[in-house]
């Protein structure tokens, strides 16, 4: 037992191919670390100076280039003929090609898009009505985080086709309301209330100045426009108080707002449907 | 506002765990419980938490003794006067801006906090949405000299030097108050840098900030932010669209 597997360890040692699978195995390892050494080397120097997605194409690129390179070599060194694996890699990439159109394209996409920079990661962005945080921007698609917390993936190459609204880019927004008011209020008493109030908001911007326009006369009152700047990050705050002062006020100073009315009929045309209330 | 009344230090009793005390026309009370500490602001009926912090078992060995410095508030403001400043060709103005103040909580010499004595309305100060800064807006109008003090605010000298040909029509004026050092003059009262606007023959606008014209005896508080060439570059537009020149 003891001498078949000393034999069988005698062969193996002596074996002319050892040498070459030990420095194969060596370049192969030794390889690899240098590569992360590397991109490790590269990420750090290209710092905040590049934008994430183009440091981590940057990073993958040189990995994915050396790894193949090495790869090659070491099976090279192997004694595999490099001719026979480039034919074979020829016939490989054409079937390939046609197999992974969609992915290949969402790829070129990709690059489009890190040099492009129409948003980055963080950003609030909104692609054929979905509305989101962006999560991460890969080689194939772009990663969104809804606000209700879902998950949306979205292929590179839509980014590409459709258009692409980036809420954040600007670090102004401004807010548009559109209100109706009864036609029989007095428009300029109107229009100091809305300006008292934006100018009495914290998070309404002094300047730009808010924007006020008599919209419409529309069916049920005169509509107007009341646009508010504020900073991208007030947001939700801006909403919430300007409603809710805009409603309380109104109600103080008895500035109607006017809200279309339904009635229901029952069969006969002129005669509304009957309502009965119980006594109690 | 004088500087003695603006700085106060106060050691927090181990027995009752709890002191009250007014600084900048305020009422203040800070309550220590177990290794909380929570600083309360009364202005008028309101009383609001400004700040609650858990303390180390090292600090409330030693003891605790908070402190209310005097600061600037944290962005610079875009100053709306009633009237706007002119400034002839070949001349000088200076006046004074009362700066409304905020402060500095610190426990043990430690600053945590900024207490906001004064909410200002936010505006921005840049020549289009895409470019500038936020700010506050403060509505007063210049004071032609330091004589007329007023409560809870340092003074800010602002100087514009026209040597161009043009007449200046200023509506509003950038105060750079983040890149200030707040001083204690030898009088004891509260000063700023001064702001030295100088626009070059050919219209170009240069700002400067220097130490204050009167003797200060020790700086109060430094900037919160390094001023840079560039920052101040970056509202020469803004400077162009709120200036008529003729």
């Amino acid at each position: 037992m003891f001498s078949e597997f000393a034999h069988f360890l005698h062969s193996v040692l002596t074996h002319p191919l050892l040498p070459k699978i030990i420095w194969a195995l060596a370049l192969l390892i030794g390889g690899m670390i240098t590569l992360k050494l590397l991109t490790y080397l590269i990420g750090k120097k290209m710092g905040s100076k590049y934008s994430p997605q183009f440091r981590m194409l940057t990073i993958k690129g040189v990995y994915y280039t050396g790894m193949t390179l090495i790869l090659l070599y070491v099976l090279q060194l192997a004694g595999v003929k490099m001719s026979a694996i480039f034919g074979a890699a020829g016939i490989a990439g054409i079937a390939i090609g046609f197999a992974a159109q969609t992915s290949i394209s969402n790829i070129i996409s990709g690059l489009f898009i890190v040099s492009e920079k129409p948003f980055s990661i963080g950003d609030i962005i909104e692609v054929e009505g979905k509305l989101g945080i962006v999560d991460s921007m890969d080689l194939i698609s772009i990663k969104l985080k809804t606000f209700d917390n879902l998950f949306i993936r979205i292929p590179n190459t839509t980014i590409i086709n459709t258009h692409v609204v980036n809420i954040t880019r600007y670090p102004l927004r401004r807010m548009n309301f559109t209100l109706n008011i009864a036609y029989k209020e007095d428009l300029g008493r109107v229009q100091e209330i809305l300006m008292d109030i934006a100018l009495k908001n914290p998070f309404c911007l002094d300047e730009p100045a808010p924007y006020f326009l008599i919209k419409d006369f529309a069916q049920s009152g005169i509509s107007l426009l009341l646009g508010l700047w504020f900073e991208k990050n007030d947001y939700t705050n801006l909403k919430n108080s300007i409603m809710t002062e805009i409603h309380e006020r109104f109600k103080k100073e008895g500035i109607e707002i006017p809200f279309p009315h339904i009635s229901l009929y029952a069969g006969k045309s002129t005669e509304p449907f009957p309502v009965i209330t119980k006594k109690q | 506002m004088k500087a003695e009344s603006a700085l106060v230090r106060y050691p927090i009793p181990q027995e009752s765990g709890q002191v009250k005390f007014s600084a900048y026309e305020r009422k203040f009370s800070a309550v220590l419980h177990e290794n909380r500490l929570q600083l309360y602001m009364s202005s008028g009926r309101k009383k609001e938490l400004q700040s609650d912090i858990i303390l180390s078992e090292k600090t409330l060995s030693t003891g605790v003794e908070i402190a209310l410095s005097p600061s600037l508030p944290d962005k610079p403001f875009s100053l709306n006067t009633s009237h706007p400043i002119h400034v002839l060709p070949w001349s000088t103005v200076s006046f004074f801006i009362p700066i409304p103040l905020w402060a500095v909580l610190s426990v043990n010499n430690i600053p945590v906090k900024d207490i906001i004595l004064h909410d200002f309305s936010k505006t921005w100060i840049g020549e289009t949405g895409q470019k500038g800064d936020l700010g506050y807006t403060l509505c007063t109008d210049p004071l032609s000299d330091d004589r007329k003090l007023l409560p809870d605010a340092a003074y800010t000298e602002i100087i514009i030097e026209n040597k161009s040909k043009v007449f200046f029509s200023i509506a509003r004026l950038i105060i750079y108050t983040p890149f200030k050092s707040l001083y204690k003059s030898e009088g004891g009262y509260l000063y700023t840098d001064r702001q030295r606007l100088l626009i070059n023959p050919n219209n170009k606008q240069e700002i400067k900030l220097l130490r204050p014209s009167v003797a200060v005896a020790q700086i109060v508080a430094r900037p919160r932010k390094k001023a840079t060439k560039d920052y101040f570059s970056r509202f020469a537009g803004f400077f162009k669209k709120v200036t008529v020149m003729s």
